[in-house]
């Protein structure tokens, strides 16, 4: 079967006519895919510097301990062990090992530490205290000596020492600032004991400087570059000094067996610490501590100790708390783009539907009408995301597609889905029945079909709520989904009561003698019975409404933080598209309705109504829908915040609990902005129209 | 009726578009209408009808010429001017009805005399005779949709004549109805012209209407050519101007 190919001047030709509303179709996909395509990648670069920050602030380093292996020797002595700082970096090595590569990569070079216990100079009434330390990393950290040198062995490598010997001479050196504070040079011994008295014979060995003082090696151990104040209570001053790896092996025996402290410590680095890797680095951390020793053993097992899967579990809570909060607000921005995108379709096809119905009555059939709708709205939409798209990777580190496919899908479906049915319509061979009871039952079948419509949506807007509740935040798409589709459930009800209320008034007004209170709500009555238009008024209302109490919530409750920022932006940002997407779909209702409307206002022109009167039937006609949106939005905002708020997370972000600001003015601006947006479309609209001249009504009623 | 011109159209033009593609609608077209009679105004497609009626009506201004209504300067009026003169004095009767859907028919008719600020009482017992007179009495609280084409039609035509207007200017009232339903409206108008005493200028295409009319003009490239109508001769016997007029 040949395949009819596309009449391409009628494609372009409609294109041309038909440009502005395709523009501006073109303008809310390319926009919203803008959003929706950084956004995403946007709050992962801030989730990476949450957790960079989170690591940096809370510091997360990672310790492992072991038991040093006994050094018992013969007759009840012990044994000097001269390789003691080859099995520190053993040790070093076999932690490392036991990391993993996907850990590995996110921490720092291990720092090797053996410290004694602390011990008291003795020398003064002040409180200072002595510690002595090995520190140990690939290449460092690197001294200069400047007076003595380096600690050296006070005995020969495997002497054994008799257990209640005396105590066993160990040598150190100290930093220059610790040397300057304890008056202390090269040779001298400090008097030092335990908790329980006994002497310490420790000597100084030299003075050192340090290569590099911002080395991380030394941040374990800053008492080693000076003295430091209140490390072991008020008041008190801790030194330390430096042991060498020859002299280590006398630290050993200058202390009891077990009295050594051996630690290998890893700092994870921030800059390769990304939201990416947290969860696989957190998983590991669990597994390590996980297969810890007992910290009693007295076996030579690894025991591991780390904050870091606490640090980020925290800040993954509030990394995926801001994730599902933003896609709470990304999806209402999709909601009503897909409204109005879907509010451009309607305009288009009104406006093409003459040339439709003709198309069809010429013998062409659905499916080139369809197909040549297509290929303008596809052509279109592509074009335009792939322009939102574009610009959204300009203007962010990535570009996500995961939120664009309603948007565009709408884009290309709408129009010829809508088209094809207007051109089907157009040639249909049923009619309006004769019989008053098929019309009724034609009539009942219609409204049994919408009511079926709103029960589906109603449903799954419970869906969702029940789902928010239950699941919370990070439950998914649907609970994610649950104000948007909750406001478009509540904007049916003023849909629903809309036509009732204006065909009341009017009949109420039908026994005024004002005119054009009774034109204007004849007109308000006929175009109450278009959804659409009210449906994107109220849910861009309610959701910008949503998104400013939102956004004053978090901001009230936030001090700082790169992910509360980042959420407050996305809130606003949404704050002001919403409005600006329910005017537009404000414009678009408008100019879809006024072909009706004017030809109305014409034939009242024909009958005496003055130019400024007509303006006022045709704000009439206008304003309820408006008026509804305006008054209903912001309730709508506040009540739907009440019910979800709770189920948001908010307080990862901001510490407590936070209650629901009410931004009365802000959400006043929304209200008037949309009455004011009646007063400047009436204007503007009678002076395009005033260049069409009323005459044409006589001929074809059509103005 | 009376006893003067009640429309008076003198040396009028009208050109639509500009150059070599400029089309003219009307070429110094001079005529009169006398008080009390129907005027049928016939021609083919793009002869210049609807814009004559448009520019009698005051919903066109011509190029050059002056329109008279009941003594009134239409082109000089202002848009203020031509509501006010389409409310008081110039109905107009549309080829697709112009009823508004949502009103009822009797609600339809008393538009114009809710614009012209009738009291209630008075409007409702003009809107009766009105609907009485067309036959409709019983469909008034009907809506629009509710009514046949030929109904709706004779709505449009008591909206027309509810603010007892001097001149009733009607283009193709039957276009969109059968013969024997566009007849019956024909021979409504050609009632209320006698009834109601008012002056009907009505543009057709379908020659049986013409026997209805006490004058025909018609209209070729925008040049008048007239012909008595077959009713003017009884006109003539009681109404001797008229002939004057035509």
């Amino acid at each position: 079967m040949r395949i009819p190919a596309p009449h391409w001047p009628s494609v372009a030709g409609r294109a041309r006519a038909d440009a502005g509303p395709l523009l501006l179709a073109a303008v809310v996909v390319a926009v919203v895919t803008l959003l929706a395509g950084a956004v995403p990648p946007l709050l992962s670069a801030t989730a990476d510097a949450a957790v960079r920050d989170a690591v940096r602030r809370t510091g997360g380093d990672l310790q492992v301990h072991s038991r040093m292996e006994d050094d018992d020797g013969p007759g009840g002595s012990r044994v000097r062990h001269p390789r003691l700082a080859e099995d520190v970096d053993d040790f070093r090595a076999r932690a490392t090992d036991e990391l993993g590569p996907g850990l590995r990569a996110a921490l720092r070079p291990p720092v090797a530490t053996v410290t004694s216990p602390t011990l008291k100079i003795t020398d003064g009434s002040v409180l200072r205290t002595f510690q002595l330390a090995y520190v140990a990393r690939d290449g460092g950290p690197d001294v200069t000596w400047i007076a003595g040198g380096p600690p050296r062995p006070t005995a020969s490598e495997t002497a054994a020492v008799p257990y209640g010997a005396p105590p066993w001479p160990v040598q150190v050196g100290l930093s220059e600032a610790d040397a300057a504070a304890l008056r202390l040079r090269p040779g001298a011994h400090i008097p030092l004991a335990d908790d329980q008295g006994n002497v310490k014979k420790v000597q100084v060995s030299g003075v050192f400087r340090p290569r590099d003082s911002a080395d991380p090696a030394w941040r374990l151990l800053p008492s080693l570059l000076s003295p430091v104040a209140g490390a072991d209570g008020t008041g008190s001053t801790r030194f330390a000094g430096l042991l060498s790896r020859e002299s280590l092996p006398d630290a050993r025996l200058a202390f009891g067996l077990d009295e050594l402290r051996r630690t290998v410590s890893f700092t994870p680095d921030p800059a390769r610490l990304t939201w990416d890797v947290v969860p696989s680095v957190a998983a590991k951390v669990v597994a390590l501590k996980a297969s810890s020793g007992s910290s009693g053993a007295r076996d030579g097992s690894l025991k591991w100790e780390t904050r870091l899967d606490g640090v980020l579990r925290n800040v993954s809570s509030q990394v995926e708390a801001a994730f599902a909060q933003a896609s709470v607000l990304l999806v209402t921005l999709l909601a009503v783009a897909v409204l109005v995108l879907l509010l451009a379709a309607d305009l288009l096809v009104r406006r093409r539907a003459p040339a439709l119905a003709a198309a069809r009555q010429r013998g062409m059939s659905l499916p080139v009408i369809g197909g040549e709708l297509l290929l303008e709205s596809a052509v279109l939409a592509l074009l335009a995301a792939a322009a939102g798209l574009g610009l959204a990777r300009a203007v962010a580190p990535g570009v996500s597609w995961d939120w664009t496919p309603p948007v565009v899908v709408t884009a290309v479906a709408a129009g010829p889905a809508f088209g094809m049915l207007t051109a089907a319509r157009a040639t249909r061979d049923r009619r309006v029945p004769a019989n008053r009871s098929a019309r009724r039952w034609a009539r009942d079948t219609v409204r049994l079909r919408r009511a079926a419509l709103e029960t589906g949506v109603l449903a799954v807007a419970s869906g969702a709520l029940v789902a928010l509740y239950q699941r919370g935040i990070g439950g998914g798409v649907l609970p994610a989904s649950a104000p948007a589709l909750c406001v478009l459930a509540g904007a049916l009800l003023p849909a629903r009561a809309l036509p009732l209320a204006t065909r009341f008034v009017l009949k109420r007004l039908l026994r005024s003698s004002r005119p054009l209170a009774v034109f204007g709500a004849a007109r308000a009555a006929v175009a109450s019975a278009r959804v659409l238009p009210l449906l994107v008024l109220v849910t861009s209302v309610a959701l910008a409404s949503y998104a400013l109490i939102f956004g004053a919530t978090v901001g009230r409750g936030t001090a700082d933080g790169p992910l509360a920022s980042g959420l407050l932006r996305l809130a606003w940002v949404s704050a002001v598209t919403l409005p600006a997407l329910g005017l537009l779909g404000l414009a678009l209702g408008t100019a879809a309705g006024a072909p009706e409307r004017w030809q109305t206002l014409t034939r009242l022109r024909t009958l005496g109504l003055r130019p400024r009167e007509a303006r006022w039937v045709a704000a009439g006609e206008l304003l309820p829908p408006v008026v509804v949106a305006a008054v209903g939005g912001p309730l709508l905002g506040v009540l739907l915040a009440r019910l979800t708020f709770g189920s948001l997370a908010l307080r990862l972000l901001t510490g407590a609990e936070p209650a629901p600001a009410s931004p009365w003015w802000a959400l006043g601006l929304v209200a008037v902005v949309f009455l004011a947006a009646v007063a400047v479309v009436v204007p503007v609209e009678s002076a395009l129209r005033r260049r069409r001249r009323l005459s044409e009504v006589l001929r074809a009623g059509d103005s | 009726m009376n006893a003067g011109p009640l429309v008076s159209v003198r040396g009028v033009h009208r050109r639509y578009g500009s150059g070599a593609t400029a089309v003219h609608a009307l070429r110094d077209v001079t005529f009169e209408l006398a008080a009390g009679t129907m005027t049928a105004l016939v021609g083919r497609s793009g002869s210049g009808k609807t814009t004559l009626l448009n520019v009698i009506g005051g919903l066109d201004r011509p190029d050059s010429g002056t329109v008279l209504v009941d003594g009134t300067d239409v082109t000089a009026l202002d848009e203020d001017g031509l509501s006010l003169l389409r409310r008081e004095k110039v109905s107009y009767v549309f080829q697709t009805f112009g009823l508004i859907p949502v009103l009822s028919a009797a609600e339809n008719v008393g538009a114009p005399l809710r614009l012209a600020r009738v009291p209630p009482v008075e409007r409702e017992r003009r809107v009766a005779l009105l609907l009485e007179l067309v036959g409709l009495a019983a469909h008034a609280e009907q809506l629009p949709a509710e009514l046949s084409g030929g109904q709706q039609q004779r709505v449009a035509i008591a909206r027309a004549l509810a603010a007892s207007p001097r001149l009733l200017i009607a283009d193709e009232p039957t276009g969109q109805l059968d013969a024997e339903t566009g007849l019956s409206v024909m021979a409504l108008l050609r009632g209320v012209v006698e009834s109601e005493g008012v002056t009907a200028l009505v543009s057709t295409h379908d020659p049986t209407m013409l026997a209805l009319a006490d004058r025909v003009i018609r209209i070729n490239d925008g040049h008048l050519d007239e012909h008595p109508g077959p009713r003017a001769e009884d006109r003539l016997d009681g109404h001797p101007t008229s002939r004057d007029d035509s």
